[in-house]
């Protein structure tokens, strides 16, 4: 538990000193506070999906970026299992992810609360949020396990893209359109907080969806970088 | 979790690794590295040396025969907490500053935080890192205080096992030598020291024995130091002007002097010698034979004349 901790500690702390891994959710941070608030206008609370670019922001440096750059051989002959190196990594650019999209919906409804109109379950908001960062960063990571470089993030898009195919069609549903929905909800891992709070009884369905989802993606991160080679004569 | 055996070194066995159908990076090599000895790696370019210490540290997968140290896996957790590892191409996160860059190891270790700040700065007066050096970011740092850097991360904890790759690239001559005492000391403390490296030279200096790999194969091991002696050779040099001294006389001179003679050419000869007394004993007694001494060099190391002896 030390060393998962000392792990995720270290990686957070240089998410927020690393110029790649701030400046992108910086940016996206003052585009959404001062562009969509202040010069369009009040707007209700933004959806947990919004969250996207802090997640990728956080996820810039993976565990792909550490291999391509001839850090992990370093890093792995440290006594620490495997596992919780990836799960630390995970760990890490969630917390990261999640501390931003906070922060966002901190100056969301500072703005909201200035312009007098109704701030609604920011409880309900913050855990969607965080449950999303939790939930994207797991599949970027199971990504970036067996991917060099950056292209975690290639792949994501490309995964996100024919998730969304299939969505906003009116036509009746397709094998291919049910395909891309599942495509959708395996790489964007979420929770609809507020609905599932407020049926009564409180649905459990949806978080116990999350966890599977989540697991599976982390056990399928693990078992991929188990047997990774890590010298610089692999590559 | 089990201890490990005390005094334990590192067993090759039959180890062949391939990369892909045509290429066989190591095949069937076998040897010992015993335990509190410096035992180098040398070989050409491509030769398998780096993919040797992949499996060596665990981070490769043998495709046949197997690696232990202290006779467990090179990837048991037990064997990590003892390894220090010095990588040829050090990378380090530039935003950091050495301090962080050793915290973080230090942590992952499982070592008392109370003595954190002691150990670290301990560390680095180990390594000779200049004080003013350690509060700068890493991303400042030339190869060679990188390289202090990488040293002092590869040292704490007091590793049993210290696998060095290249420690010698970019470090200036002063560094060079400091690296050479720095490992004397662990040696004598009891350190098993594996270094790949191709500067032949600090390895005659540093290493008990060397293994020499060529094409994945293990060609030879050979024995530079038994009992904590080298032998080395000097070359003697006299004047241009003055006769070149017989073959008896230089015979004579070597036996005088505890040395031998290993080659005679027309302006120079070469002499095996042990100790520095024996140099010193060679000098004067070459002098009292009327031989016009003009230059004393060390001659072609021992270790140039194995590989390049092995290779043709």
């Amino acid at each position: 538990m030390n060393v998962f901790f000392v792990l995720w500690q270290s990686q957070v702390i240089r998410s927020f000193h690393r110029l790649s891994t701030l400046a992108v959710p910086l940016a996206y941070l003052v585009f959404e506070s001062v562009f969509r608030f202040i010069v369009m206008g009040g707007q209700p609370i933004d959806s947990a999906t919004r969250m996207l670019p802090f997640v990728v922001g956080a996820s810039l440096a993976g565990i792909g970026v550490e291999s391509s750059s001839g850090a992990l051989p370093l890093l792995l002959t440290a006594p620490i299992r495997r596992s919780t190196y990836v799960l630390s990594h995970w760990a890490s650019s969630a917390t990261v992810a999640s501390v931003w999209s906070l922060v966002q919906l901190l100056v969301q409804i500072a703005i909201l609360a200035q312009a007098e109109v109704s701030v609604l379950s920011p409880l309900s908001a913050a855990a969607e949020r965080v449950l999303f960062c939790f939930g994207v960063a797991a599949v970027l990571t199971c990504l970036s396990t067996r991917l060099p470089g950056q292209t975690h993030l290639l792949a994501f898009g490309v995964l996100l893209y024919v998730g969304g195919m299939g969505l906003g069609s009116t036509e009746p549903a397709t094998l291919l359109r049910s395909m891309t929905q599942v495509m959708n909800d395996l790489v964007q891992p979420s929770v609809e907080v507020s609905s599932a709070v407020h049926s009564t009884p409180v649905a459990v369905a949806p978080f116990a969806k999350w966890c599977t989802q989540v697991s599976l993606l982390l056990l399928a991160a693990v078992a991929l970088f188990r047997n990774r080679e890590a010298s610089y004569a692999a590559r | 979790m089990t201890a490990l055996a005390p005094a334990s070194g590192i067993r090759i066995v039959h180890v062949s690794k391939r990369f892909s159908r045509k290429v066989l990076a190591l095949d069937d090599v076998s040897f010992d590295i015993h335990s509190g000895e410096a035992f180098g790696i040398i070989g050409p370019n491509g030769a398998g040396k780096t993919t040797l210490f992949g499996c060596l540290l665990g981070l490769l997968n043998t495709d046949a025969g197997h690696v232990t140290i202290a006779g467990v896996a090179p990837d048991d957790l037990r064997v990590r907490t003892m390894t220090g590892y010095v990588p040829e191409r050090l990378v380090f996160d530039p935003t950091m500053t050495p301090r962080q860059a050793l915290q973080v190891r230090h942590g992952l270790l499982g070592l008392p935080k109370h003595t954190r700040a002691a150990d670290l700065e301990a560390m680095l007066d180990r390594v000779m890192l200049a004080p003013e050096a350690r509060s700068r970011t890493l991303r400042t740092f030339s190869r060679g205080m990188l390289q202090r850097v990488g040293l002092a991360h590869a040292l704490l904890g007091s590793p049993r096992y210290l696998f060095l790759d290249e420690p010698t690239l970019g470090i200036d001559p002063v560094g060079s030598v400091q690296l050479r005492e720095l490992l004397g000391s662990l040696k004598a403390a009891g350190t098993t020291v594996v270094i790949n490296s191709h500067d032949l030279s600090h390895l005659e200096r540093v290493c008990d024995r060397v293994a020499l790999i060529s094409a994945g194969k293990l060609e030879r091991v050979e024995i530079l130091r038994a009992g904590g002696a080298a032998r080395r050779v000097l070359r003697v040099c006299w004047a241009r002007s003055s006769p070149p001294p017989s073959v008896s006389t230089l015979e004579a001179c070597a036996q005088r002097a505890k040395t031998t003679v290993t080659q005679i050419e027309a302006k120079h000869a070469s002499f095996a010698v042990d100790d520095e007394a024996q140099v010193t004993a060679l000098i004067r007694v070459l002098l009292e034979h009327d031989v016009q001494v003009t230059e004393v060099a060390p001659d072609q190391t021992r270790l140039e004349r194995f590989f390049e002896g092995a290779r043709a």
